[in-house]
């Protein structure tokens, strides 16, 4: 998508710039206020803590997929962990989803044997159902 | 317990009873035995398995039921919730959700709680004080399909609301079943909003279905208003 590929451009964007030198930026107050005049440069000293925003940044950005930046002014969010329904109801099916869990307590609401009505089992269309399986079936195959 | 929050929760909707007396010491006993086997639970740390299908959060199943024939003063609700077990993954999901009865087969006045792990199913967790609860009103026959798309829209992230979600009850009751999602910020307008707008989405309510908003505190208020039990809600 777009906001990968913007992702992508900025981390190798930003692996080759060096927070810790003082660099050139460009007053925008001054461009929008004085725009007659030409921009004039403000040589800042950035502070050594951006360094390690850097740092994490880029990390973040190299760890984790997905990832959407909103500014480039080191605002950006990590997408959460999200599944549709079809996707989580396609899981029920492998086999380690029927495994007994290890800590179950003795329990009257806990059955000693899987609990076979699954919503999904009557309320799910056939047919998504088993394209839920197959997709299913190929994650497990990776 | 004995603090403002041993009242009594009168909405049912998954919430607490009031606890004025002592426990005998044979139920002293068994609360202890049961503290222990949940103390067990509790320093398992469950991570999601090699080749699982990690969730956003760590979540915990919880079940209460008040003991028939009971007063129900007798019993502190804390005292009366019990831990199932906690999972880090989709499949660690599965596994306990197969192995658990659904609530259209519960019987009595109980109660299943799925939280985020760390997050107690009570109105005084630091999580819960400051939040609220979208209340749903289930017909009998209902609330096995209302939970299960409830949870799995939950566990999915759906509500697209950060870290507001705290959990998610059905509670079992005589004549009607109840549904209820609980929320970090009763006074976030915005985040209250989206999350009405997804349960009525994933549970494909119809547009006149009332859905109540309550807030833990209006809660707490009404319970202590309500004291000394009385009887059914």
């Amino acid at each position: 998508c777009s906001n990968c590929e913007q992702v992508l451009f900025d981390i190798e964007s930003l692996k080759h710039l060096k927070f810790a030198d003082t660099r050139m930026e460009v007053s925008r107050r001054r461009v929008l206020l004085r725009h007659l005049e030409p921009a004039r440069p403000l040589r800042r000293c950035v502070h050594s803590d951006v360094g390690n925003a850097h740092f994490y940044f880029t990390t973040y950005l190299v760890q984790i997929e997905d990832t959407c930046i909103l500014d480039l002014g080191f605002l950006f969010s990590v997408e959460r962990i999200s599944y549709t329904r079809e996707v989580l109801i396609g899981l029920a099916s492998c086999p380690e989803a029927k495994k007994r869990p290890e800590y179950l307590p003795d329990h009257p609401i806990v059955g000693r044997k899987i609990v076979l009505d699954l919503f999904f089992l009557t309320f799910f269309n056939q047919r998504n159902r088993d394209c839920a399986l197959e997709f299913t079936a190929s994650l497990l195959c990776k | 317990m004995n603090n403002k929050f041993d009242a009594l929760k009168d909405d049912d909707s998954g919430d607490h009873e009031q606890d004025q007396g002592s426990p005998k010491d044979s139920e002293k006993e068994k609360l202890e035995e049961d503290d222990k086997e949940q103390n067990i639970i509790k320093r398992k740390m469950v991570v999601p398995g090699p080749g699982e299908h990690p969730l956003q959060y760590n979540y915990t199943f919880w079940y209460s039921r008040r003991t028939p024939g009971r007063p129900a003063s007798t019993q502190s609700y804390e005292q009366n919730i019990k831990q199932i077990g906690s999972f880090a993954s989709v499949e660690q999901f599965w596994r306990f959700y197969s192995h658990m009865i659904r609530p259209g087969d519960l019987t009595g006045h109980s109660d299943f709680h799925l939280f985020k792990e760390g997050i107690k199913p009570m109105w005084e967790d630091d999580a819960n004080k400051m939040g609220g609860k979208w209340i749903i009103r289930l017909r009998k026959g209902l609330a096995s399909r209302c939970w299960e798309n409830l949870i799995l829209a939950m566990l999915g992230e759906q509500f697209m609301v950060g870290e507001e979600i705290c959990g998610a009850v059905v509670s079992v009751r005589f004549q009607e079943d109840i549904i209820s999602i609980w929320n970090k910020t009763a006074s976030d307008q915005a985040t209250t909003a989206r999350i009405r707008d997804t349960l009525r989405r994933v549970l494909n309510l119809p547009p006149n279905t009332i859905m109540e908003y309550k807030t833990h505190t209006d809660s707490i208020k009404y319970s202590l208003g309500r004291l000394p039990w009385s009887g059914e809600c």
